[in-house]
């Protein structure tokens, strides 16, 4: 705990440093701190995947406590898929053994000459041969690993993805938690780092224990009295697969439909009754969310953790599959090449669209399953199409005059499976995150749990923000999800405890943070920290190159109506949600926000408006 | 010791009747019983600490804690008779122990283990487990004797 490891890989020598006080108090830990990270050390003008990017793998100040899903990590960089700031979240075991070893945050620059694997356990740093690693699987590392230093040992590493520098790689933990998307992957490979493999043993002492361990009690209780909490413990995120088709937006044949034909095939109650073996959780969780399922014969023969809803949409319906032991398959696949199950799909899908539309001479067909399985390892290995494929949707569709109305990505992330037709505070959301078109910097669930309008009133000022189709009312709501999503991020708690289910609200995570740190936390506070973190993001991602022009959404989403369902003929009018979210951000009417706003924040002035 | 906390408002309250039982198929593996039993008996939290420990191997969890056996073979192989065993339980005399690791060797369950200067033997949080009440899943129970 409250201390830095710094990794420099080119020298290969390590050292270690306090954590400065000021990190902790404006930033919390985790994301706050690779945000920070970036916007100190990173000159945005450098290639992601040169030397000079610096990957920080950053734990929260409730790692390692009995705090509710508080085991998360995040890992940040500048985005080799983007160009503008990448991080990824995982949940699992690796943030809270991190932390048992004495660490806030591994902060890594340079390049190491040859395959090399980082060993902490506890004091003891070193930099090892991973030349006998490199080329191999995800699970086949993390076993060789424990192998090697023990059975409890926690590794992230990458897979054959990550070495060929696909920039839609992963940093997989234990082989089935992702820190998945912006590429993150590819950055550790392109520093020759395979993995980190860490043990931990030092104590997490606690300021106050009682109220620490009440507060973690009534958190408890809260989550499970939540109406949520039953389906999601049961089914995990799948349930979202049903209550997509239900809302008329599961993403089917790269967003053209909003109903998958296939759907009764790949729900959750199918996975439920045919290949879950079991619930599974991450480190402190009694939400245990994640599935563990086995397909016991076939082709499609494998067992492992997942997948989770986003998987089956990018890797199902969005690629017309309606095998669900062929999703199986392909998610034990993506998770061992340490792939993004949902930029590889997304891909996959755009490709198979060109190709129905006669853009290119290919026939790719909707709901090849083998293809599909095919496609993700030579992505991998950047074989034959999936050299193609591993550019990502918006450089491809550079390549492909006609394409662009119906690639699927937002700043040069690839759209995660909700269809923005059935969620405009989605839809906004998705259009302005700092890290391209992703659901998790917002996700205003709000908007989707048939909240009365009264609630709506009563949470963020308009009785229009519970009805999913319209735009009324949805910027203070994104705004607060936002904000609050950053403090989660950064203490590294897991949003399905705090707005997926709205049990564990700002105040309680304060109530924690305080009682676990000493440090007194409002929830004014706490929500600061979170505009501030947004703050911080934006500015890095001007100095990168981004313009207000790329707080869009693909064309289809703002022109083309969905055929049928609850979500018919709706599109997505950001003009009516984009100057009122800058305005209320204190962001000019460009987007850029403001010296007065950076320096209300105490945010260090570099390159504001 | 556990009883610091009585005061909580807990989901269980155990006696010294009851014993822990334990249910492999409702563990999702948080490890939530390793962190309540670090914290209540050193005041930290800290798995390495914890009495009970909990390993995934696949899709199965592994418990590996003392069970307070009938056949308590930790105790015959005590030589400085730190161990002994009263009415149902494994109680540990530390003045006596010297971390010699013989119990650790013939404990069936893999339930006794030495960290840092400790014998870690659980002592069923004299009949209220810390364990048991942070398992929410069902996983952990106290059922009487």
């Amino acid at each position: 705990m409250d201390r830095l490891l710094w990794v420099d890989l080119a020298a290969g020598r390590t050292r270690k440093t306090r954590v400065p006080e000021e990190w902790k108090s404006c930033y919390l830990g985790g994301r706050g701190f690779t945000s920070r990270v970036l916007y100190d050390l990173v000159d945005a003008h450098v290639d992601p995947l040169s030397p000079e990017n610096v990957l920080t793998v950053a734990t929260g100040p409730l790692d390692g406590t009995l705090s509710p899903s508080s085991g998360r990590f995040t890992v940040g960089c500048k985005s080799p898929l983007t160009g503008l700031l990448g991080d990824a979240n995982s949940g699992g075991h690796f943030g809270p053994e991190l932390r048992f070893a004495g660490y806030d945050a591994v902060i890594i620059q340079g390049r190491a000459r040859g395959p090399v694997y980082l060993l902490i356990d506890d004091d003891h740093v070193e930099l090892r041969d991973a030349s006998h690693l490199w080329g191999r699987g995800v699970f086949d590392t993390v076993s060789a690993l424990e192998k090697a230093h023990g059975s409890d040992v926690k590794v992230i590493a990458i897979g054959q993805a990550g070495e060929n520098l696909v920039p839609y790689a992963n940093i997989m933990a234990a082989g089935h938690n992702a820190a998945g998307r912006t590429g993150v992957g590819a950055v550790m490979g392109s520093k020759n780092l395979k993995a980190i493999a860490v043990r931990g043993s030092r104590d997490i002492p606690v300021a106050d224990d009682e109220r620490f361990l009440a507060k973690v009690r009534e958190c408890h209780r809260k989550l499970i009295a939540d109406p949520t909490y039953a389906d999601f413990s049961e089914y995990g995120t799948l349930i979202l697969v049903d209550i997509a088709q239900a809302s008329g937006g599961l993403s089917t044949r790269n967003g053209q439909l909003g109903l998958f034909e296939h759907y009764e095939d790949i729900s959750s109650h199918v996975y439920q009754d045919t290949y879950k073996l079991a619930s599974k959780a991450c480190f402190s969780c009694i939400l245990h969310c994640k599935n563990y399922a086995r397909v016991a014969s076939g082709p499609y023969q494998c067992e492992n953790m997942g997948p989770e809803y986003e998987t089956m949409v990018t890797l199902g319906s969005r690629v017309g599959v309606g095998s669900l032991a062929a999703i199986l398959k392909a998610n034990q696949l993506a998770n061992d090449y340490g792939l993004d199950t949902i930029s590889a799909g997304t891909s996959i899908a755009f490709l198979m669209e060109c190709s129905q539309r006669g853009l290119i001479d290919e026939r790719y067909e909707w709901g090849d399953a083998d293809f599909v399985i095919d496609c993700l390892r030579k992505i991998a290995y950047r074989d034959g199409i999936g050299a193609f494929l591993a550019k990502g949707v918006k450089a491809m569709s550079r390549e492909i005059p006609g394409s662009e109305g119906f690639a699927l990505h937002v700043k040069g992330l690839e759209l995660p499976a909700f269809d923005v037709r059935t969620g405009k505070g989605f839809a906004l959301g998705e259009a302005v995150a700092s890290r391209g078109g992703d659901h998790l910097r917002a996700l205003p669930n709000f908007e989707l749990l048939s909240k009365t309008r009264e609630e709506g009133i009563r949470w963020f000022g308009s009785p229009d923000c519970v009805d999913p189709y319209t735009e009324n009312g949805k910027v203070p709501m994104v705004i607060w999800h936002e904000n609050y999503g950053a403090v989660c991020d950064s203490a590294e708690i897991c949003k399905y405890c705090t707005f997926a289910t709205y049990a564990v609200m700002p105040k309680d995570v304060a109530d924690l943070l305080t009682f676990a740190t000493g440090r007194a936390y409002s929830e004014t506070d706490l929500l600061t920290i979170g505009e501030r973190i947004v703050n911080v993001e934006r500015v890095f991602n001007l100095r990168c190159g981004m313009t207000p022009d790329d707080d869009t959404l693909p064309k289809r989403f703002l022109t083309e109506g969905l055929a049928e369902g609850p979500a018919k003929d709706v599109t997505v009018d950001l003009g009516r949600m984009l100057p009122e979210y800058y305005s209320r951000r204190g962001w000019t009417l460009d987007g850029v926000p403001t010296r007065e706003k950076i320096e209300a924040l105490g945010i260090e002035v570099k390159g504001v408006a | 010791m556990a009883s610091r906390y009585e005061t909580l408002d807990l989901l269980t309250r155990g006696n010294d009747m009851d014993i822990r039982v334990f249910e492999p198929t409702k563990c999702t593996g948080c490890r939530n019983c390793e962190l309540a039993c670090s914290i209540a008996h050193f005041g930290a939290f800290n798995p390495k600490r914890a009495r009970i420990r909990v390993l995934r191997r696949g899709c199965a969890e592994e418990l590996h804690v003392c069970n307070h056996c009938n056949e308590h073979p930790c105790v015959a192989a005590c030589r400085r008779g730190a161990l002994t065993w009263d009415d149902g339980e494994v109680f540990v005399d530390e003045a006596a122990c010297d971390l010699c690791g013989d119990c650790v060797t013939a404990c069936p369950s893999g339930g006794i283990r030495v960290f840092d200067g400790d014998l870690l033997v659980c002592d069923l949080c004299h009949g209220d487990p810390m364990c048991v009440k942070f398992c929410t899943t069902g996983a952990l129970v106290l059922k009487a004797r």
